[in-house]
């Protein structure tokens, strides 16, 4: 079990976004977390990344106690995470965003490298992930001027150039228009196997991606686990279909299903 | 009820919009469908007059609007909802929603205005002493959106109304945002997700690269294989 959560609760003042949530990641997995506005996707992904402290209950990623430790400090243990609405320097280029992102991970060994070794991997580190974002074009365009899918990369770029073990992508295609949705995601599976990603955790309010793109879906609402299991027993689902899916959208999907994008293809 | 004739609108250097028309009646729903940057945001904010056409026209209710300002084109009766609605974070749910009827007294009696959102949004009601940082993405969109509906206006611009928002409640926000055109009210709204087009719309307008690229019904862009390809229904 890579990270594993017990009987979370997080209260906000008086009112529980969480009530008791348990989950656990294994080695490989992509999982999505799906679950009505409102049903805690997002406060569950902020204890999952140290951001928010739960309440009660635990978090451990590899082992460790990760309760409330903040992102920086996560990110030096190996895990990197995505925002629901885009979070970039607007006035940095594509490649000052990834060659910024590119130096906080290398901090920890600058006394290795001379200044112009250094240099060069910022470059090239940069330089690689926005090749594999498909930014490498736009690599000078300042960030704010970019399309709204073209943010969305960027964004999720900056998470995968601090080479994390595990990744958390709150909404990874909010925002983004039908026809670029599955080009991001098929991004995002040959970056995921570029690094040698180990778990993937998204939030996903677009079906055709969660059920297509996943080993195992988690429902949430009201702060609980409303089923957790592989994504045709979650379709199959009535409480789920009802509360999150929705009739309409449960009877027919568009997109073949792409299990495991972690678990085919080869690492390096 | 609006009418947009060959506008061509550029930002600093770039051509953005090149002869853009469309237009919506009242008691319409119409739809603007397009990728990210195929223009559809400053076509609401032209019409809006935060931007400026430099050729073509723009009339509301018969009145040609382009070139003035934005609060005067508000107060004619055009009510916008951009896509990152803009919470007033220290007000409650209900006061964020109540600011309509009072940044814009006229029309139907505030007590009915209300309500309407409320009954588009139930989940508001349930939350309404709530303030913005206790609310997830997803319950602020539905609050801009709301406020929006409590504005009254005779048309509502709508920007992206339906993303972040769950699939199940899309069908009931979507219709009872339509019901809005029982009233004689009428609504374009711009999305980037053709399957949150709603099938009641009047008409459908496909945008790429800043040109209206189709014109019709909801049910004849299925069959336009060119077109859905472009907005993603298609292989």
């Amino acid at each position: 079990m890579i990270l594993e959560a017990r009987n979370v609760t997080k209260f906000y003042g008086s009112f529980r976004a969480l009530a008791g949530v348990s989950l656990g990641v294994e080695e490989s997995e992509c999982v999505s977390i799906i679950g009505p506005n409102g049903a805690g996707k997002s406060t569950l992904i902020n204890v999952l990344t140290g951001a928010l402290r739960p309440t009660s209950g635990s978090v451990r990623f590899k082992g460790r106690d990760v309760r409330g430790i903040g992102p920086v400090a996560l990110a030096r243990l190996g895990m990197a995470r995505s925002f629901q609405l885009v979070h970039i320097f607007p006035d940095l280029t594509v490649l000052e965003t990834l060659q910024a992102a590119v130096v906080s991970r290398l901090r920890r060994g600058t006394r290795l490298f001379s200044a112009l070794a250094r240099d060069r991997e910022v470059q090239e580190g940069a330089l690689e992930v926005a090749d594999l974002f498909r930014l490498a074009d736009k690599r000078h365009a300042v960030a704010r001027q970019l399309s709204q899918g073209d943010k969305k990369l960027l964004d999720v770029a900056s998470a995968f150039a601090l080479r994390p073990e595990i990744i958390l992508l709150d909404e990874p295609t909010s925002g983004v228009s039908t026809a670029d949705k599955t080009t991001i995601m098929e991004i995002l599976v040959t970056a995921s196997r570029r690094i040698g990603l180990r778990a993937i955790i998204q939030v996903e309010h677009d079906m055709d991606i969660a059920f297509g793109y996943s080993d195992r879906i988690i429902a949430l609402h009201e702060g609980k686990v409303l089923a957790d299991g592989p994504p045709a027993r979650i379709r199959a689902d009535r409480h789920v279909v009802d509360t999150v899916i929705g009739r309409t959208r449960a009877s027919g999907t568009t997109t073949a299903p792409h299990p495991g994008p972690l678990a085919t293809g080869e690492r390096g | 009820m609006l009418d947009v004739t060959t506008i061509d609108v550029y930002i600093q250097a770039s051509h953005i919009l090149r002869r853009v028309s469309l237009e919506v009646a009242a008691r319409e729903v119409v739809c603007l469908v397009g990728r990210n940057g195929a223009g559809k945001t400053t076509t609401l904010r032209t019409v809006m007059g935060y931007l400026r056409p430099r050729t073509g026209h723009i009339a509301f209710r018969g009145q040609e609007i382009q070139g003035r300002r934005t609060h005067e084109i508000a107060r004619l009766g055009l009510g916008f909802a951009p896509e990152d609605g803009g919470i007033f974070p220290d007000l409650t749910v209900a006061e964020n929603i109540e600011i309509s009827t009072w940044t814009r007294p006229a029309g139907r009696p505030a007590a009915e205005r209300l309500e309407l959102a409320y009954r588009v949004f139930p989940a508001l009601r349930r939350h309404m002493a709530r303030k913005g940082p206790e609310m997830s993405g997803g319950e602020r969109k539905m609050l801009s959106i709301a406020r929006a509906l409590a504005l009254d206006a005779d048309m509502l611009l709508l920007d992206e109304p339906f993303e972040g928002l769950s699939p199940a409640i899309i069908p009931a926000v979507s219709e009872g945002i339509a019901s809005i055109t029982e009233l004689g009210h009428s609504i374009l709204i711009a999305e980037s997700n053709i399957y949150h087009i709603p099938e009641f719309a009047a008409r459908l307008y496909v945008i790429e690269r800043g040109e209206i690229i189709f014109a019709g019904r909801p049910g004849d862009v299925h069959a336009d294989r060119a077109v859905m390809r472009v907005i993603g229904g298609a292989a």
